[in-house]
């Protein structure tokens, strides 16, 4: 007689053991998109710099180059200038920044005589121009324009980009830590975009650097 | 006398296998160019991997080049937008683990080359751990990490 009723009505308890695992398992489920879409809205997060608008006029300066020769901003009218701020007896941050400018340039293909990379010194003690230009030679990156002026010239013109730096003594000699980020400035001498180091890489993303430049041009 | 034996052999692989041993090798060591002489071109860096095999943790003391005047062990940190070098007396390689030195991290500053080191050249270096061991790496001069 039993055999002929259906057990489905019956809640025996294997079913509720059954129920209770699927029940734990779509909610483990549940909680593991959920966890994949926050990490995906995280990850979807592309840094693509810092615009500055409306855009900052600079105040000229006049600095000299690596073979000896005065340069001001305002040669620079009429193109886009990437410019950061280091020191040639920097191992690390500056060659690193210098081997990714390499990299946007190339990654400009036909546009890159339209914007020109600039290195400006903050070590006035030791970077002489010939210092610089060996610097920017061993380094392979003779297309930047490497800058060096007085201590006195140098603390005024980094101002009005917020620019600071410490001297940290080391032994007998010092190091110095320095803003890292890289600036935009526009054809017409005023900052438009400021591009921060990378946090996971610690670097710049020359791709993405060189592609907001093409944005702009 | 066999099962004294025994216990005289047991004893001796548990001493073997507690007895930390600190089994170091290390890899992909490069540094980009620089020209022999005094200024800025004269500083590289110089970064790789290393890895501890053992079971006890390591600190790499100190390293040494005919290549340069000096070697400091140095780490790249940043606050905010400021980022600066610091010096660091060790640096800790735990057990069964490796650590990387690369660009904005942990690497070892060459100071004042004795020669010029052009890309595709190589020089030894050798590096001293608080274990006593001590390695010559072959470190390979290029423009980016390999």
């Amino acid at each position: 007689m039993s055999a002929e009723k259906p057990s489905e009505t019956r809640l025996t308890p294997g079913l509720v053991v059954a129920g209770l695992v699927m029940g734990i398992a779509a909610f483990g489920i549940a909680l593991l998109v959920m966890y994949q879409n926050r990490q995906s809205a995280d990850t979807a997060w592309e840094y693509r710099g810092t615009l500055i608008d409306p855009p900052q006029p600079l105040t000229d300066f006049s600095l000299v180059n690596q073979t000896g020769e005065a340069v001001s901003l305002s040669d620079f009218k009429g193109k886009w200038v990437l410019l950061f701020f280091g020191f040639a007896s920097c191992p690390d941050i500056c060659p690193t920044t210098l081997g990714e400018y390499k990299r946007i340039r190339e990654a400009l293909g036909v546009d890159a005589d339209k914007v020109a990379f600039l290195f400006i010194s903050l070590d006035s003690t030791r970077d002489t121009p010939q210092t610089i230009e060996t610097y920017l030679r061993v380094r392979g990156t003779e297309f930047v324009t490497g800058l060096t002026g007085s201590e006195t010239q140098i603390s005024a013109l980094i101002k009005q980009f917020g620019v600071q730096f410490h001297r940290i003594p080391q032994g007998d000699s010092y190091t110095i830590e320095h803003t890292s980020t890289s600036f935009l400035i526009d054809p017409e001498n005023r900052l438009r975009v400021l591009f921060s180091f990378d946090p996971e890489v610690f670097s710049l993303n020359p791709a993405m650097v060189a592609g907001r430049i093409r944005e702009l041009l | 006398m066999k099962f004294k034996r025994l216990i005289w052999v047991i004893c001796l692989l548990l001493a073997a296998c507690a007895t930390p041993k600190s089994e170091i090798s290390v890899q992909n060591a490069w540094a980009r160019p620089a020209q022999a002489g005094s200024g800025g071109a004269s500083v590289t860096a110089v970064y790789l991997t290393i890895e501890n095999h053992g079971d006890a943790a390591d600190q790499l003391l100190s390293a040494r080049t005919d290549a340069a005047a000096g070697v400091e062990l140095h780490e790249t940190r940043a606050s905010g937008d400021i980022a600066g070098m610091h010096g660091l007396h060790t640096l800790e390689v735990p057990a069964r683990s490796r650590l990387i030195l690369r660009p904005g991290g942990y690497h070892l500053m060459l100071e004042g080359v004795t020669r010029d080191l052009q890309e595709g050249q190589t020089f030894t270096l050798t590096l001293k751990f608080t274990s006593g061991q001590q390695l010559d790496v072959q470190v390979t001069i290029q423009e980016n990490a390999p």
